[in-house]
């Protein structure tokens, strides 16, 4: 029993030290680390221009987190190369500071002296680089931000047409009053309307020293409204054509919103060499798996009027198959797609077996061609945003056989056959409809 | 004789699996994938089936000398004087281990986290806390152990989970990496990783017999191995060859790319409390076998004057490695690959000896 008290006595002793030492050594670890939340401005996009007097032209844009923010709300873009003196700075409750710097890191600094808080970037969400240096090759500048400590692989990456200063400049909240919110739910529409890929900074550098693969980014654009008419001024001849026929910052629309993401870049290692529009975007996601459902518009077979509208959906992954053997690769794509007919005809009854049958071979032959004129130009670019590469390296037993396969030069010559399998059903509300007088 | 305190099964095992796996959340995975490619995530298979038949040839060992630790039969087997140099080595060896390990804990840990925290700052909280827990003796560190082994579990489980979002099963092709020769020696080489088991081994004496260290050695054994294959195997799937053998820590990076919607994102927090914790188990019990290996050696039986001053060695040691290449490359990498000799070649090397001189005990196995 004595012995036992004396235990614990003993134990209790000791418990009180390291229960002292913990405390003190917990407390204390966040010394030299500690920042309040109040000392930091997070930034939430970061814009990246080539600089006019250095490297780096860097453009952020944080919360200004004032109480009445969003005095000078509606839009106050300069227009122009970026950086202009005499515009407003603070949209809508953000403010923005742009500045050239020889490195990120640098910028970062100098940032610091220009911002009353620490700078922050552990919340930026997106990334925006101009087309000017993707054109010109983008890898150092993806690598100082990949090699960020605060930076994640998961931020949005895309690129700007024009200066990513002007289009950090059109970024406000449109809806609600949070940037970032509206970015994560804006971003994940890409699977289900397939108008832009979803492309994150870390995807994007994986696919940029990708043996196998090219990268792609998604397109962002300041659109000035200008490619909507008038009634009277548009030349609209009684021909639907697809909605997505446009390139980013030429939709047809008028908003307060000014900033759309819309196409695809294309790239050739770090460097951009073309822009897809909205539809091919599409056809490209539904090559690389990565379009849930789209609704489109099918032109119609002879003999009926108007569109087919067509909301599509995927039934199941795609199914490819690479051939290595021989020196040109031979790839056999199958897309299975499920269909819902949105519009009607008098002419088509889509209950009828032979009319419904008509109806997919349309779509089916409609959807083949596109895809496979998608396949031809990246063909003839030289690039494979489709990832067939990747599913190539299974063919190959050691890393060395691959590589020496060269897959990125080989793909120019490939030989594509693509199998599309849809099938439509009718889902609309109305079992049936007739024309408009009974 | 010292004796260790009672622990079970579990107990043990949990300590010799947290000083395995502590490793997979620092650069070890990065310079697998260099090496040997997308093959790199069935090494560690390999490996561990290497250091299960090793650990089986050191129970053999073991059974020769009941009741004995790995130390005192060096000693029987080798004579005094030489018996306890081998000893010495292992022991040497165990603290040059720990010092790369603790370097690279701090490189990494203030690469990713506390970039401002000055190096001796975070050394020394983790040696003093090391040194406390050493005060308490093994039997405090293995309850330590199993008391935190459901959290490391669980959170390992649920990170490489949530992760799979970015897994890729094109990565895992071409499925032999760099070549099956390198592969296969290169699991050899590695199967060091495993090596904390001889934990185990040198307490032997102070445990309730060869067959109790028998089974907590190969059970220790086969989780560890189980948690380090199907970590390499999340980081192959989530990281190209081509870029996986950039990233500092993987299993941090990989941590930090769940984005699961807009309400689980973020969460690396979670896993660092995760990593710390383990680190600290791991190091502590080869800080604390190290110790115990001096002490046996010099028949001490007070260890605690000997665990400060051990402590003091650490925290400078620890100080002399500079910066992430230098504890990667030299240190990490070169007792990876020698570390075999002293974790299973030695013991093995004993074994030999002890059978061509039909040296062994005829004492009582301890009940």
């Amino acid at each position: 029993m004595k012995r036992n008290r004396r235990y614990i006595r003993r134990y209790m002793r000791y418990m009180k030290l390291f229960i002292i030492v913990t405390t003190v050594l917990v407390t204390f670890s966040g010394c030299f680390d500690a920042r309040e939340i109040d000392d930091l401005v997070h930034i939430t996009v970061i814009g990246i221009d080539k600089g006019a007097t250095n490297n780096w032209r860097i453009t952020v844009q944080f919360p200004s987190q004032k109480a009445n923010a969003g005095s000078s709300g509606g839009g106050s873009s300069s227009g122009g190369g970026g950086g202009e003196s005499g515009v407003e700075h603070s949209v809508d409750g953000y403010s923005i500071v742009s500045l050239d710097a020889p490195s990120l890191s640098e910028g970062l600094d100098m940032l610091n002296a220009s911002i009353q808080r620490q700078v922050d970037l552990s919340q930026a969400h997106v990334i925006a680089i101009s087309e000017e240096i993707a054109m010109e090759g983008i890898s150092n500048y993806v690598y100082q931000l990949i090699s960020h400590p605060d930076l994640r692989r998961s931020s949005f990456f895309l690129v700007t047409k024009g200066s990513a200063y002007d289009f950090v400049m059109a970024n406000k909240p449109f809806i609600g009053s949070s940037v970032i919110k509206n970015y994560r739910i804006w971003v994940q529409q890409s699977k289900d309307i397939g108008y832009f890929p979803y492309t994150t900074l870390g995807g994007f550098y994986v696919s940029m020293k990708s043996p196998t693969s090219q990268s792609i980014a998604v397109v962002a654009a300041t659109n000035d409204f200008s490619a909507y008419k008038k009634p009277s001024e548009g030349d609209m001849s009684g021909v639907s054509k697809p909605g997505g026929a446009h390139k980013a910052g030429e939709i047809p629309r008028i908003s307060d919103n000014e900033i759309e993401l819309w196409g695809t870049a294309l790239f050739e290692s770090d460097k951009m060499i073309s822009e897809l529009d909205g539809d091919e975007t599409r056809f490209l996601l539904m090559l690389r798996d990565e379009l849930k459902s789209a609704n489109l518009s099918v032109p119609s077979p002879e003999g009926v009027d108007g569109i087919i509208s067509l909301r599509l959906e995927k039934k199941a992954s795609n199914k490819i198959r690479v051939d290595t053997s021989e020196d040109a690769p031979h790839i056999h794509v199958t897309i299975v797609l499920k269909g819902s007919l949105l519009n009607e005809h008098s002419e088509l009854d889509i209950m009828d077996k032979s009319d419904r049958e008509y109806v997919e071979n349309t779509c089916r032959d409609y959807i083949r061609e596109r895809i496979e004129e998608i396949i031809d130009r990246c063909r003839s670019l030289g690039v494979d945003p489709f990832k067939f590469g990747d599913k190539a390296t299974k063919n190959f037993l050691t890393v060395d056989e691959l590589l020496a396969y060269d897959w990125n030069n080989k793909f120019t010559d490939a030989v594509v056959k693509v199998n599309v399998e849809l099938s439509l059903k009718h889902a609309r509300k109305l079992v049936e409809s007739h024309s408009v007088k009974y | 004789m010292h004796e260790e305190g009672k622990f079970g099964v579990q107990e043990a095992v949990w300590l010799c699996v947290c000083a395995i796996t502590a490793k997979l959340f620092f650069t070890s995975p990065a310079v697998i994938a260099a090496i040997l490619g997308p093959s790199g995530w069935f090494m560690p298979l390999l490996s561990g089936l290497i250091a299960l038949a090793c650990f089986a040839l050191i129970v053999v060992l073991l059974r020769r000398f009941p009741g004995r630790g790995l130390t005192e039969i060096y000693e029987v087997v080798f004579g005094q004087i030489l018996g306890s140099v081998v000893s010495a080595l292992l022991g040497a060896y165990l603290i040059y281990l720990l010092f790369q390990n603790i370097s690279e804990f701090q490189e990494v840990l203030h690469l990713y986290v506390l970039r401002n925290s000055p190096d001796w700052f975070i050394i020394s909280a983790f040696v003093i806390s090391m040194v406390i827990i050493s005060f308490f003796g093994l039997e405090g560190l293995v309850r330590t152990a199993k008391i935190f082994s459901f959290f490391i579990v669980a959170g390992f489980l649920t990170l490489l989970f949530l992760a799979s979002g970015d897994y890729n099963t094109s990565n895992i092709f071409p499925i032999l990496g760099f070549g099956i020769q390198k592969t296969l020696v290169y699991a050899v080489l590695r199967s060091s990783t495993y090596g904390e088991v001889i934990i185990l081994t040198v307490f032997a004496g102070s445990l309730q017999g060869t067959d109790y260290v028998k089974k907590a050695g190969l059970t220790a054994l086969i989780i560890s191995g189980a948690i380090s294959t199907l970590s390499f195997l999340a980081y192959v799937l989530s990281f190209p060859f081509y870029i996986s053998q950039e990233v500092v820590s993987p299993m941090y990076e990989l941590s930090q790319m769940i984005d699961r919607g807009r309400f689980l994102q973020r969460i690396e927090p979670i896993f660092l409390f995760l990593w710390v914790i383990t680190t600290l188990i791991s190091c502590t019990a080869i800080f604390y076998t190290s110790v115990s290996i001096y002490c046996r050696i010099f028949r001490i039986r007070d260890r605690r004057p000997i665990i400060v001053g051990w402590g003091i060695i650490t925290l400078f040691a620890c100080l002399i490695e500079s910066n992430i290449s230098g504890s990667v490359y030299m240190g990490i990498q070169t007792i990876r690959q020698v570390g075999s000799i002293p974790f299973f070649a030695v013991p093995i090397f004993t074994l030999v000896i002890s059978l061509l001189r039909k040296k062994r005990d005829g004492a009582h196995e301890k009940k």
